[in-house]
């Protein structure tokens, strides 16, 4: 073997070996920095070497590059042009998933916008086509919730997006089982919105668990603080005597 | 006498970059260069010149064979320590100033800081370059950097100097200049390796040549052998008329005549007595 | 021979000439001032482009282009220097002059090394001095606009934005000492730079290697992204940017572990490269 290609042996096996040493060294350096954060390692494969590539190359000029293309985006929403809007949607994400603006208005733009512009130009009516329309929403808030599944991802336990989430759920979906899910996961987190909480007692009253609404609502009063106007704290208090008596008076209907 | 460069039985082969197939430079080459000579390296370009020089300065590896500067092989860095070096082109760090690029070799070659800056300024006397110290080696002409060359070869004052085609792109003022430069050195004991295209210059200061050609050595020796020829003539110095005519007439009787020649100056005398009137 | 010569060991003022010799070079060099121009030039427009930002504060905003500047620009500087200081000599034929005399190639490879490393030093540094004086200038505007936001005071912390450039000078090094194993390899500049670019890229995203290795059913593709994970060093570590930004600080545990991390790859690097170069013939 020549000395070159002998070298080179020596070069790949030594590249090798030093990478296997410092292979846990390496973890333990990314576990001090960013936590048990996976970061963008959990995003599905291509979106996770955009996003790696866009770092790798772009660097922090990342977020400006983000920032045109959804100046570009905005273009393509003005036409109403699903296709473009929803890829810009997706690049800008891509390239600086750490603006959670793009994140939610993107998720917001495909849940709201896009069957609302599919409907107006199809002259479709909610009260002549309400399964169509039902698809349609449908369609879209699956795609909504996918960005926002990944948004969850690079940013992980945001209230925000939680919100939305639930939110889609709730009026896109119309399904208050999944929305009163995600508002309790809200509700349960630390340092949580007060109102997450009340509107899952609210969407358990119009799912008919009227019971379970007040005992939740029972269970979260005592630790609502007194001096903070967002609790709300008279206001949950008079929900709870509403309900109350709205049980009662069911027990009275129930009881001949 | 001390041997100051030895070249024992020289082969270096390059593998052609398409082909498999392998050049052969040089090709048991062997010479030996006295301390304190002045030694011509000769032959026609891709003759194994700059090759046999550069296994001379370990930049190559032989593949057969051995190069021993003062005994010791041109492998270990320390033979390298005893030679200077002016590389054919010559091509040096064009964003430097001359006496700032003397001083880096000095310095690389052992030198404190204040010794190479002194000594480097001497040089750049010396080779006619003191006005140029303090310009960027970017504006120098072709003559000026192979005067650079020259004084960073000599900033360590080594005993042996490897010269490759020092004149190149000089011009015949300048040539004369370098060439008595080279006599000065060799009048204070150092041995010089010249290669040179400039045969009337080799002739003029080396005392002993090698003629490369294809890899091969097709001759070598003192020059004063190499070079004499198959007649010999007298020489007859300026005398009176009756003298000559007496010679004449003696060689008639051998059924001989007297050849005349007048002395003929070269252009290259002509061009040096011109331009050094004119200035 | 001069007495002074010392020749039995490794000479590190022949290292130290060679490098102060090529930062010389480097900071000579136009490339030098225009990508330092380039990267200046783009956090002023931090300033003027703030109509543009949607999706972060100011302050991060302006932070972004700083770093951008510094990991762009500066990986640029870092292929090109390392490849026009250690190729561009062979390529030149300067190398001659240096190689005949008494030095040992261990010393010009980590002369070369020692001035690609110090040009990346003064660039980043110019530009981390720059970010800083921005950034104090813009919280200081925005602290007499919105008292109330910084009511305990200034919300980045200045040191880390310092430590945050060092780090880069360590990723850029370790990037600078990649190339001149390859340049110590190459037989032209532009394939010592086009593999540091690759190599900067690969480097960037090899924690996604690792994550992606054995996923694939393709034997191919395994391998590549087992040597992809293993044979390059995480340049990924280094992007802690946006934890600066947000006012978190690192700890100097892992400023340490990162010098040294980074120290690592640059010895092993050099050294691969002395190795190579040692037998090369010029």
């Amino acid at each position: 073997m020549s000395y070159r290609k002998w070298t080179i042996v020596v070069s790949l096996v030594g590249a090798l070996s030093i990478g296997a040493l410092t292979s846990g060294w390496q973890r333990l350096i990314f576990r001090s920095l960013h936590g048990d954060s996976l970061g963008t390692n959990s995003l599905p494969k291509s979106e996770s070497l955009g996003q790696g590539l866009s770092l790798a190359i772009l660097g922090g000029y990342r977020s400006i590059a983000a920032n045109l293309i959804w100046l570009d985006m905005n273009g393509s929403w003005e036409k109403q042009n699903i296709n473009e809007t929803l890829a810009k949607i997706e690049l800008a994400t891509a390239t600086d998933p750490r603006a959670l603006f793009f994140w939610l208005n993107g998720a917001r733009v495909v849940a709201n916008d896009m069957p609302a512009w599919v409907i107006a130009n199809q002259g479709l009516d909610q009260e002549k086509h309400p399964n169509t329309v039902k698809a349609l929403n449908l369609k879209f808030s699956e795609k909504a919730l996918e960005l926002i599944e990944n948004g969850l991802v690079a940013h992980p336990g945001n209230f925000e997006l939680m919100v939305d989430r639930a939110v889609i759920h709730w009026k896109k979906r119309e399904d208050l089982e999944e929305a009163a899910k995600s508002f309790l996961e809200i509700a349960t987190m630390p340092n949580s919105p007060y109102f997450a909480g009340r509107l899952y007692a609210e969407l358990l009253v119009e799912l008919g668990r009227t019971d379970d609404a007040l005992s939740y609502l029972k269970s979260i009063y005592s630790s609502l603080p007194d001096d903070d106007i967002q609790a709300m704290k008279p206001f949950v208090a008079e929900r709870i005597r509403q309900l109350e008596i709205k049980l009662e008076e069911q027990k009275v209907l129930v009881i001949p | 006498m001390d041997i100051a460069i030895e070249v024992k039985n020289l082969r270096k082969d390059f593998v052609l970059a398409r082909q498999s197939q392998r050049l052969r430079a040089v090709d048991d080459l062997s010479f030996q260069v006295n301390t304190g000579s002045v030694f011509g390296l000769l032959g026609p370009n891709g003759s194994g010149k700059s090759t046999t020089i550069k296994a001379i300065l370990g930049m190559l590896n032989p593949d057969k064979g051995e190069c021993l500067i003062e005994g010791i092989s041109s492998k270990k860095r320390e033979s390298r320590a005893r030679i200077g070096y002016l590389p054919e082109g010559p091509y040096y760090y064009k964003f430097m100033e001359g006496l700032e690029f003397v001083s880096l070799v000095g310095q690389l070659g052992g030198l404190t800081k204040l010794e190479s800056v002194s000594r480097g300024e001497e040089l750049m006397d010396l080779v006619g370059l003191q006005d140029a110290c303090d310009r960027r080696i970017s504006g120098y002409s072709k003559g000026m950097l192979q005067r650079l060359g020259l004084a960073q070869a000599l900033v360590n004052d080594p005993s042996i100097l490897i010269l490759d085609e020092p004149t190149a792109g000089v011009d015949p003022v300048g040539a004369v200049d370098i060439a008595n430069i080279i006599g000065g050195l060799k009048n204070r004991g150092k041995t010089i390796l010249l290669c040179s295209h400039l045969l009337s210059q080799v002739e003029t200061v080396c005392d002993e040549v090698a003629v490369l050609n294809k890899g091969n050595l097709v001759a070598s020796g003192k020059i004063d052998e190499l070079l004499v020829a198959g007649n010999e003539y007298m020489e007859i110095p300026e005398c009176s008329l009756e003298a000559t005519q007496r010679i004449e007439a003696i060689l008639s009787e051998e059924g001989q005549s007297l050849v005349k020649r007048r002395d003929r100056k070269s252009l290259e005398q002509l061009f040096i007595e011109l331009t050094q009137e004119e200035e | 021979m001069n007495e002074k010569l010392n020749l039995s060991f490794w000479n590190m003022r022949h290292a130290w000439l060679i490098g102060k010799t090529s930062y010389l070079e480097t900071v000579r060099m136009k490339l030098f001032y225009a990508l330092l121009a380039l990267s200046l030039f783009s956090l002023g427009c931090s300033f003027l482009l703030q109509e543009f930002n949607f999706g972060s504060d100011e302050l991060k905003f302006i932070m972004d282009f700083g770093f951008g500047g510094m990991t762009f620009f500066g990986s640029i500087l870092a292929i090109v220097t390392a490849s026009q200081l250690f190729y561009g000599e062979i390529e030149d034929r300067t190398v001659f002059t240096i190689l005949a005399k008494p030095i040992r190639r261990s010393e010009f490879v980590v002369g070369k090394f020692i001035g690609a490393w110090f040009c990346i030093v003064s660039f980043v540094l110019c530009l981390t001095l720059c970010l800083m004086l921005s950034l104090f200038v813009r919280e200081s505007i925005l602290m007499s606009q919105y008292p109330e936001v910084f009511s305990e005071g200034r919300l980045l912390n200045y040191l880390d934005v310092l430590g945050f450039g060092f780090m880069q000078c360590v990723r850029l090094g370790m990037l600078g000492s990649i190339v001149i194993l390859f340049s110590s390899y190459a037989t032209s500049s532009l394939f010592s730079i086009i593999i540091g670019v690759v190599t900067w890229i690969l480097g960037q995203l090899q924690h996604l290697a690792v994550n992606a290795w054995g996923q694939y059913d393709s034997l191919f593709l395994n391998t590549i992204l087992f040597i992809v994970s293993i044979a390059l060093p995480n340049f990924h570590l280094y992007d802690f940017g946006d934890k600066i930004a947000l006012g978190e600080s690192a700890s100097i545990s892992v400023y340490l572990q990162l010098v040294g991390y980074g120290a690592l790859y640059c010895a092993l690097y050099l050294s691969l490269a002395v190795l190579s170069f040692r037998e090369r013939e010029l």
